[in-house]
């Protein structure tokens, strides 16, 4: 049988096609790379250990469900900051400092809000729109419905419009 | 929170373009669009922090060659036993190792997930055990439950039996909670449908459900419309419960012994952290007017 996990090639398929959604997926959970980083390990390990029992069409559903409880299992009520590396500046421009202090500031801005939102609508949120994710995608890993994920994006951007509200 | 819509998807919709034209104008002419359309502009530029993955798959390579050492230790040793005691272990060893039980246990403060041989998955609350016999597993899908678990099972024929020393939970494909412990039997049905038996009871249970064992009956509880059980994301959730089955769950979160100077009856209504013992008590105590002494030997005293 060679559409097994325990397939060295299938395993390695599915750690290519996956690994950086989920780490993505941690982070944006605890906004902690290196915790993520681990953890998505770790799934993948566990996957591993469990390869005869687990057919590679679930493979998706176990690392998922598997990285949520590592993260449960770790978090110590952290408070969740997102850090995001800063936009690059294109060199070339020169922008006018006042219009750079702005942007840089709205970015500071909005990724406090977005570290602010209940961490149910930022998952999906921040899947859909920095993952490229499609709806029916996130519904899949996260074991919702499509239309939890579009009213999760609703949510999502209305709180974010309230906590930015002052800009 | 009040929305901008009625339909609480349009917005969702908008973002993923899914949306009719007559929705696409409810949406722009909206007072609050200008400000949305920048907010996801912002968003979607944000960058992702860099990723390395050839990196995480050599160290996975390393993980995996360190299992893999260990594991060819473990069978050197058995093979070991086996030769030194060959002819008569085996006699009498081989009607136990077809009859032996799979067990996945849980201590103290730990929650753990497993996956059950046809790839359904559970997950163990703290100081919780699960039997099941995976060579049975074709014919009849069934574990034995003592304590709380999550369950995500797969679609089958084949029935998924959920035995409890209190009742018993029978699906076909479904995610459900159990609850059996001395306080209590409860089940809740997440997804898919559910039907539990108590003696010659039965309730069945769909999406959001919830019954809970009194006497010989089984009793409904009030809807919810969550995804998992709370206990998942790292919190119990209490609805006018005695106060003494709130600190067993206390004493199966942390390592600790609860002692209650004076035993009033009082019902608690609230949440209990699982990460963080001394918020915890203090939650609970603060609601009721009680005072807590936290001893140096793992002990709580109430007052």
């Amino acid at each position: 049988m060679d559409n097994n996990v325990c397939e060295e090639n299938t395993y390695q398929e599915i750690f290519e096609s996956l690994s950086f959604s989920l780490r993505n997926f941690i982070f944006f959970k605890s906004g902690d790379v290196q915790q993520a980083e681990d953890i998505t390990q770790e799934a993948f390990l566990r996957l591993w250990k469990a390869c005869a029992k687990v057919l590679p069409e679930k493979a998706k559903s176990f690392l998922y469900t598997v990285a949520n409880n590592l993260l449960l299992d770790q978090i110590k009520h952290q408070k969740v900051v997102l850090n995001f590396q800063k936009v690059p500046q294109k060199k070339e421009t020169i922008e006018d400092p006042e219009y750079l202090y702005q942007v840089n500031e709205f970015q500071r801005i909005l990724e406090e809000a977005i570290a602010a939102l209940p961490e149910k609508n930022r998952v999906v949120f921040l899947m859909s729109r920095l993952e490229k994710l499609t709806y029916q995608e996130i519904a899949e890993r996260l074991g919702i419905s499509k239309k939890a994920v579009e009213k999760r994006m609703s949510k999502a951007l209305v709180e974010l419009r309230k906590l930015t509200d002052k800009i | 929170m009040e929305q901008p819509f009625k339909d609480d998807t349009l917005l969702g919709r908008w973002l993923s373009g899914e949306i009719s034209e007559a929705e696409r104008q409810e949406v722009e002419a909206h007072p609050q669009f200008e400000k949305w359309k920048r907010l996801v502009d912002a968003t979607d530029r944000l960058p992702l922090p860099a990723y390395d993955q050839v990196t995480l798959w050599d160290r996975l390579q390393l993980d995996k060659a360190e299992l893999k050492k260990k594991i060819g230790r473990r069978r050197k040793f058995v093979r070991l036993v086996i030769a030194s005691a060959a002819a008569t272990l085996l006699l009498l060893a081989t009607p136990f190792i077809l009859d032996r039980d799979d067990t996945f246990t849980t201590v103290i403060a730990e929650k753990r997930t497993e996956s059950l041989p046809d790839g359904s998955s559970v997950q163990l609350n703290a100081l919780t055990t699960i039997k099941f016999k995976e060579p049975n597993w074709s014919e009849a899908r069934s574990v034995r439950l003592k304590g709380e678990a999550f369950f995500d099972v797969e679609s089958s024929a084949i029935p998924f039996t959920v035995t409890t020393q209190m009742g018993e939970v029978r699906v076909l494909g479904t995610s459900f909670n159990v609850f059996a412990r001395e306080e209590g039997f409860r089940v809740s049905c997440f997804e898919g449908q559910v039907l539990v038996v108590v003696n010659s009871d039965s309730v069945r249970l769909v999406q959001g459900q919830s019954v809970k064992r009194i006497g010989n009956k089984l009793e409904r509880l009030a809807q919810t419309n969550a995804n998992v059980p709370e206990w998942m994301s790292g919190e119990t959730m209490f609805i006018n419960e005695p106060l003494e089955n709130v600190w067993k769950e206390l004493e199966r979160q942390y390592d600790v012994k609860v002692i209650m100077t004076s035993n009033p009856q009082l019902f608690y209504e609230g949440p209990l952290p699982h990460n963080n013992l001394r918020q915890a008590v203090e939650i609970i105590c603060n609601s009721l007017g009680l005072t807590p002494t936290f001893g140096d030997d793992k002990t709580v005293r109430i007052e």
